[in-house]
């Protein structure tokens, strides 16, 4: 017999929101996608109620997360995509009155990481958007704890090289790390 | 013997990955530091990593309030216990819908633009209560409600989403119809359509869809979308029911 099945509590669910939207944005690229993107994947959380295994809620969401944007991913060609708007209308910027958080740096790194693979964004978004520990994004992901570090250090590799304007240098490309061990 | 699945260039990568987000033990970091220092590509590859974590989780962005509003809402009705009304039950509440109705007509004929309803009226409709039971299906696609000769759709079969009801109102002289859907997680919208002359609207996004423009638009908490059917005006909106799930139903409509 053992203990109680944890269970995911849903009014705990609003303070994962922010880390849960920034881990979406990563994985989209785009905020307004990000916002569709955590409804469908709350929706979906909160249809029924849901066993939480190691890594508690917020790896439960990481994984949740990621199963909605594959099957995003199953349907991007029905995707809505933006078409300049017709004469007649007023353009107005739906998302004017956001606040200034969104500032081009903000949206320069979202697209370095919405430029990853997508192994790498996901793994990226659980560790340094959601905080998990190797081993609860390696659970949240389905991969190994080894795997996910790697894919870690080249996504911020990548990453940091987009940022700073200049190729990566040949050891942060992948397979070409650096080229000797660390002593253990 | 298998291969390992890592050699020495993994085992360092992920060595750096650790060293610099501080998740290996102090003693442990301290003897790769000291390693790591002696060599500049293992220096320059730690100082990216750093870089790329300082960047990473620096970033402070929170949900935008729309969004907070949506979940909050569907946290709401997640918690609220299941109920199944049967249908009768829709006119138990008929003394507060007449309530709210006549106030809604007394503030939408009050209203300034006597020409055509705003949008804002349109989804205020789209939020109020049934005043009618729900309409009957005509055939498998259709209601058996319309408004300007356009059809509701019976979505139970395509998409999951029951009618609960519906209700018609005269708003600056124009007749708008609108009937409520509920999905079996228990999120609601009302689709109104405004029969006559387009209303006029903020642009907001615009996707297309088989030829068509939806717009996708935000009033608060509100997500609606609105698009045209024989130059009719069309409007879904509901409380926690994102853009994504709009257009859905939207483009479920029936064929026109």
């Amino acid at each position: 017999m053992g203990g109680a099945v944890p269970r995911l509590d849903p009014s705990s669910l609003g303070q994962h929101l922010d880390a849960l939207y920034r881990a979406a944005w990563a994985l989209c690229g785009s905020r307004e996608d990000a916002e569709d993107l955590v409804q469908d994947t709350l929706t979906r959380v909160l249809a029924r109620p849901r066993t939480v295994q190691a890594g508690g809620d917020r790896a439960y969401l990481m994984s949740a997360l990621r199963n909605t944007f594959a099957s995003w991913l199953r349907t991007r060609s029905r995707r809505p995509r933006t078409v300049p708007e017709p004469d007649g209308f007023e353009a107005v910027d739906p998302h004017s009155g956001r606040a200034p958080e969104l500032a081009a740096e903000v949206g320069d790194l979202f697209a370095a990481v919405a430029a990853l693979p997508e192994d790498f964004r996901l793994a990226l978004a659980a560790v340094d958007m959601l905080g998990l520990s190797y081993g609860e994004a390696a659970a949240a992901l389905g991969t190994s704890e080894a795997t996910i570090t790697t894919r870690i250090y080249r996504a911020r590799r990548r990453v940091a090289a987009q940022l700073a304007d200049t190729p990566a240098p040949d050891h942060a490309r992948e397979g070409s790390g650096p080229d000797r061990s660390l002593r253990s | 013997m298998s291969e390992p699945m890592h050699d020495h260039r993994d085992f360092a990568e992920a060595e750096l990955a650790r060293v610099a987000d501080g998740s290996l033990v102090p003693e442990r970091e301290a003897q790769l530091r000291r390693e790591i220092a002696a060599d500049p590509e293992l220096s320059a590859a730690l100082a990216d990593q750093e870089r790329a974590i300082a960047l990473l989780r620096a970033v402070d962005v929170s949900a935008p309030a729309a969004l907070r509003g949506a979940v909050a809402q569907q946290l709401r009705q997640a918690a609220r216990p299941r109920r199944r009304w049967p249908r009768l039950r829709l006119a138990l509440p008929a003394a507060a819908t007449v309530a709210l109705a006549t106030v809604l007509a007394v503030v939408l004929f009050a209203g300034g633009d006597t020409r055509a309803p705003s949008l804002r009226q349109t989804v205020h409709l789209t939020l109020a209560a049934a005043i009618s039971p729900p309409p009957a299906e005509r055939g498998t696609r259709a209601l058996d409600i319309s408004s300007a000769g356009i059809p509701f759709p019976y979505w139970q079969q395509t998409v999951g989403w029951r009618a609960l009801g519906s209700r018609t109102d005269r708003v600056a002289n124009r007749t708008v119809v609108t009937v409520f859907y509920r999905a079996h997680d228990g999120r609601r919208v009302g689709y109104a359509i405004v029969g006559g002359a387009p209303i006029p609207f903020r642009a907001g996004r615009v996707v297309t869809r088989g030829g068509v423009s939806y717009w996708l638009l935000q009033e608060g908490t509100i997500e609606l979308v609105t698009w045209r059917r024989a130059g009719h005006t069309c409007v879904i909106a509901g409380r926690g029911v994102g853009p994504g799930t709009l257009l859905r139903l939207a483009t479920a409509d029936v064929a026109a």
